[in-house]
């Protein structure tokens, strides 16, 4: 893990795995390299953690999961983005776009004196 | 690693499947666990890391493991607890919509059922309703009713039957009975409310100024009467009226208080009304409370503030907490005999009892605990046959769906889905049926209030909060001991396997248990057949019961005239004139002014009776009448003659004597012309000219007590209570009460409002039939819908199982069997159902006769008429029930038969 990696907010991993199951089901390891991927390896997140979320969200039931087989024929655990779930995650996404410029714009405003 | 079930868990949903049992958690996660590290680990070689460092590098990626693993299991747990709650939901959504899908796909059979279940159901729901009213819901707004006993008394060894006491008792114990902390009295009066054309009259509670204070209830407005309302001798002329009565006199209106009431001769000011449901102790309540020490002239004693010898006060009393009710009431007789030593309770042979309010509940209502049992039980066995109905219904349309249920075993649905379904269903249907039950309660309770009860006033319907929860409580378990029979039967095993052989004759077994269920059927209406019999077959006894009085053609008329200060000479000039004019009413026979009538008060006197070698002193009823009174009761003169308007004052005293009175003195000797003293010896010779029949003194079924009567006109001024009575004849008599109620209004200027009713709707005398009207009609009710749904059952079953034989009676009437023959053998199907169940139904009966026997009147409880009619009418209609089937049997065309196979 690079030491510069950035920890994830509290919550925010939960978006992401939701967002990660977003174009397809996935096991758990799919999802890791998802997030890597597309986080440019940037975040920090431990793999357990992730199985807690997906765990939580099973249990919040915002995804669902079945055993299946990979292409190497092996068994794995798929979850996959429920009609619930993925009402949560648009909410979840617009609340946080919103949010994100909102602090954004703050931080950026030019420094003038009043 | 974990198999794919071999169906698609959508499809096993679809069909009720087992969706497979799940692998331990434990294994799951760890084998999640280690899927995970192993893509990781291969990941990583495949980029070119050794495998030691491949491996440490993907448990660091991971986290501690041990530590991460507990967690997870942890997480996993929490989330299949609120997953598994989800699925049983979900599942049970999923039966109750197949079940609602079913229901509706067999809309005659749902409508038999949930009738079926209304009418079972319903009924029990009526009668929880009745008796919850009647006897077991406490009186509301009245603190800790439990701890509240009313004394009683009787003789020692025998019943605790009198209630009464009188006023110096009353303060003897509040004073001075150590067992209780309070002592409160109440006398029930009818209150006569202004004069003349707007007269009106009032239920009055006459109160101890501690009433309610010892209730703990309080007013919703104004305030409750006080102590110092009620100081001795005259109390404040204040007045609490009851909620209805503020409601329907004075239009709920808040100024109402302050207000004045002429009642009797006083102005009485409203001070407060109570809360809406307020009844006091009883069932039903008084229209208003006032002071007993402001009652004064209303009262028919006189004096009562210090005559101690009559009884006439209700006392209630609050337990003192750690006194046993039975110390409380042996102190309490202590204090009563040393205050009042000269009333007749008082003697060695009384003893006291402290009675819970709970206990007596509904006994002056004429709605004992017994008859109340047996109604419950009756109400049940109700239930039962409603059960074993649909049950065979149910029964009925699981054999149908034979094919459905026996694909879905051979898709391997378990036993416990499958009867889950069934049950769904049963109780689905019950719940319809629960519902329905309350409409029947509603209109039922409604009926049997207005037709049973009409003399209590009862707020709101009878469907209330507590009945529902009873109906729902009744409608579950209904709803699961209906369906369990079918559930077990149709989920049988075998049953596929029989089906799968294509074979017809599954019918047989099934039939059996069907039958099975109409015998019990038949046997449970069979004994509430019987019930209804021996009650119907007592109220034809007590109907002919010679009570000395015809209850249904006498009208009692009273007028309060003391209340208004009326002297006792202007009291009978009234009453003469209220006589003259009542006697020219139409359909009136004939009229009499009396002391006191049947059911009313009682008076007694001692009278010496001079014999050969000795002077008899002896106790008599008394009362004083006008000539024509036997003649307008309706009692018969058993010898001598009647009074006439020439035994005056200036004529030679003389009397009547009941038959009781001359057998006891006289024995089988005509007591005519006997004289009798009254009073002392010193008094005149009264010469007796008559006897008459025993008539009923205060109840319908006590034992006859000596009765002297006396002309009215040699005793003016004796006893000063006037009644006024009727006889009509012709005509409905219930259309003359208000003529006379208006003669007698119209006698004088500015007279109190006249109570007039008929004497068969006395309290009394209805507390005394109701018990057998309740038997009689809730049994007779109750018996003919068990006897339709037992017909419906045979009916059902008996061409049920001619269809399944349709073959058989083709090959039958093929071969040149006689279409009699044929008809013959459904008839039989019925005939040994209706036999076997009428057989086992009269075991019953004679077993339960000894519960039902005390509470009939001259009927033998194990009546072989009554049985023997109730079993005829029985097989009768089970032989009725089978024509149709038969009819279709034998018109079975034998061709069209054997080519359906």
């Amino acid at each position: 893990m690079p030491d510069f990696a950035l920890p994830v907010l509290r919550g925010t991993l939960d978006v992401l795995v939701l967002r990660a199951l977003l174009a397809r089901p996935m096991h758990g390891y799919e999802i890791t390299s998802w997030l890597d991927r597309h986080g440019g390896g940037n975040l920090a997140v431990l793999d357990s953690a992730l199985y807690q979320a997906l765990y939580r969200l099973e249990k919040q039931r915002h995804i669902a999961a079945e055993w299946g087989t990979t292409d190497n024929k092996r068994q794995a655990r798929y979850y996959r983005l429920t009609t619930k779930g993925r009402a949560y995650l648009r909410a979840e996404t617009a609340s946080w776009l919103r949010y994100a410029s909102t602090v954004t714009a703050i931080l950026t405003a030019p420094v003038t004196a009043t | 690693m974990a198999q794919r079930e071999s169906l698609p868990a959508r499809v096993r949903r679809a069909f009720r499947l087992d969706l497979g049992r799940r692998r331990s958690r434990e294994a799951e996660v760890d084998d999640e666990i280690r899927f995970h590290l192993e893509q990781r680990i291969e990941e990583l070689a495949a980029a070119g890391w050794t495998r030691e460092r491949a491996e440490a590098e993907a448990l660091a990626r991971f986290g501690p493991l041990q530590e991460s693993r507990t967690q997870l299991l942890e997480s996993a747990r929490a989330r299949d607890e609120v997953l598994t709650m989800f699925d049983r939901f979900e599942t049970l959504l999923q039966d109750v919509r197949f079940a609602a899908r079913q229901i509706t796909r067999a809309p005659g059979l749902t409508l038999a059922v949930v009738l079926t279940f209304a009418l079972g159901i319903g009924a029990n729901a009526t009668m929880f309703g009745v008796i919850d009213r009647l006897l077991l819901r406490p009186p509301r707004y009245v603190v800790h009713p439990e701890t509240i006993v009313q004394i009683a008394y009787g003789t020692a060894g025998k019943d605790l039957s009198q209630y009464t006491v009188n006023y110096p008792l009353f303060r003897a114990l509040r004073d001075r009975a150590q067992g209780f902390t309070d002592v409160t009295a109440s006398y029930a009066l009818q209150l006569p409310i202004g004069r003349g054309e707007s007269a009106q009259s009032a239920n009055g509670l006459a109160i101890t100024g501690n009433y309610f204070a010892l209730l703990g209830a309080k007013a919703m407005l104004g305030r409750v009467i006080r102590s110092d309302d009620c100081l001795e001798p005259v109390g404040n002329a204040v007045v609490v009226v009851s909620h209805d009565y503020w409601e329907t006199h004075f239009a709920g209106d808040a100024r109402a208080i302050g207000k004045t009431v002429d009642i009797g001769n006083r102005k009485f000011t409203i001070v407060g009304v109570t809360p809406p449901g307020f009844v006091g102790l009883g069932i039903d309540g008084p229209d208003m409370w006032l002071p007993m020490t402001a009652a004064g002239s209303m009262l028919d004693v006189r004096s009562y503030l210090t005559a101690g010898a009559g009884s006439w006060l209700v006392v209630h009393a609050r337990e003192r907490v750690g006194v046993p009710p039975e110390r409380a009431a042996e102190d309490a007789m202590r204090v009563a005999r040393d205050a009042v030593p000269q009333a007749w309770f008082t003697g060695k042979s009384w003893r006291f009892g402290a009675v819970p309010i709970m206990a007596l509940r509904g006994s002056g209502q004429g709605v004992s605990s017994a008859v109340t049992k047996l109604l419950g039980a009756m109400s049940i066995v109700v239930l039962l046959i409603a059960c074993a109905n649909v049950a065979n219904l149910l029964l009925a349309r699981g054999l149908r769906r034979r094919q459905e249920i026996a694909v879905r075993l051979a898709l391997g649905v378990t036993r416990e889905r499958l009867m889950a379904h069934l049950l769904t269903e049963s109780v689905l249907l019950a719940l319809l049926g629960g519902l329905a039950a309350m409409l029947v309660a509603y209109w039922g309770g409604g009926i049997v209030m207005r037709t049973l009860f009409n003399d209590l006033s009862f707020h709101g319907s009878l469907v209330d909060l507590r009945v529902m929860t009873f109906t729902a409580v009744v409608t579950i378990v209904t709803g699961l001991l209906t369906g369990v029979l079918p559930a077990l039967e149709v989920s049988r095993p075998e049953l596929s396997s029989a089906l799968k052989a294509g074979s017809q004759d599954v019918g047989g077994q099934r039939s059996r248990t069907r039958a099975t269920l109409l015998v019990v059927q038949t046997a449970l209406s069979l004994v509430l057949l019987f019930g209804a019999g021996l009650f119907v077959r007592s109220l034809a006894r007590l109907g002919t019961m010679r009570l000395g009085v015809d209850v249904d053609k006498v009208i009692v008329g009273s007028m309060n005239l003391p209340a208004v200060g009326r002297s006792s000479r202007e009291l009978d000039q009234i009453f003469q004139r209220a006589l003259e004019r009542v006697a020219q009413v139409p359909g009136v026979a004939a009229a009499a002014v009396a002391a006191t009538v049947p059911f009313g008060q009682s008076f007694g006197a001692s009278i010496t009776l001079p014999r050969r070698d000795s002077l008899v002193h002896a106790d008599a009823m008394l009362n004083i009448v006008t000539p024509d009174y036997f003649k307008t009761l309706g009692a018969h003169l058993l010898s001598g003659r009647d009074f006439t308007s020439h035994d005056d004052e200036g004529a030679p005293p003389v009397m009547i004597v009941n038959e009781m009175f001359a057998t006891r003195y006289w024995g089988s000797r005509s007591p005519i012309g006997e004289c009798v003293r009254g009073g002392n010896d010193s008094l005149p010779c009264v010469e007796i000219v008559g006897v008459v029949e025993n008539v009923r003194r205060q109840s319908i079924f006590e034992d006859s007590s000596g009765f002297i009567y006396l002309p009215m006109a040699q005793r003016r001024g004796s006893l000063t209570s006037r009644q006024l009575i009727a006889r009509v004849d012709r005509g409905n008599p219930a259309a003359v009460v208000e003529s006379v109620r208006l003669a007698m209004q119209t006698a004088a200027p500015q007279l109190p409002y006249a109570g007039v009713e008929l004497m068969a709707n006395d309290p009394t005398v209805r507390a005394g039939l109701r018990p057998f009207r309740l038997g009689a009609s809730m049994f007779g009710a109750f018996g003919i819908l068990a006897i339709a749904l037992a017909a419906v059952g045979i009916y059902g079953v008996v061409s049920y199982n001619v269809g399944q034989r349709t073959r058989e009676m083709g090959v039958r009437i093929a071969l040149g069997a006689q279409r009699a023959n044929v008809a013959g053998l459904v008839l039989r199907e019925g005939l040994v159902v209706g036999a076997i169940g009428t057989m086992i139904g009269a075991g019953i009966a004679m077993l339960g006769a000894k519960f039902v026997g005390p509470l009939l009147y001259d009927e033998a409880p194990r009546d072989p008429v009554v049985l023997l009619t109730v079993a005829a009418i029985l097989i009768a209609t089970a032989c009725v029930a089978c024509l149709v089937p038969a009819w279709r049997a034998v018109k079975t065309d034998p061709i069209t038969a054997l080519r359906s196979e």
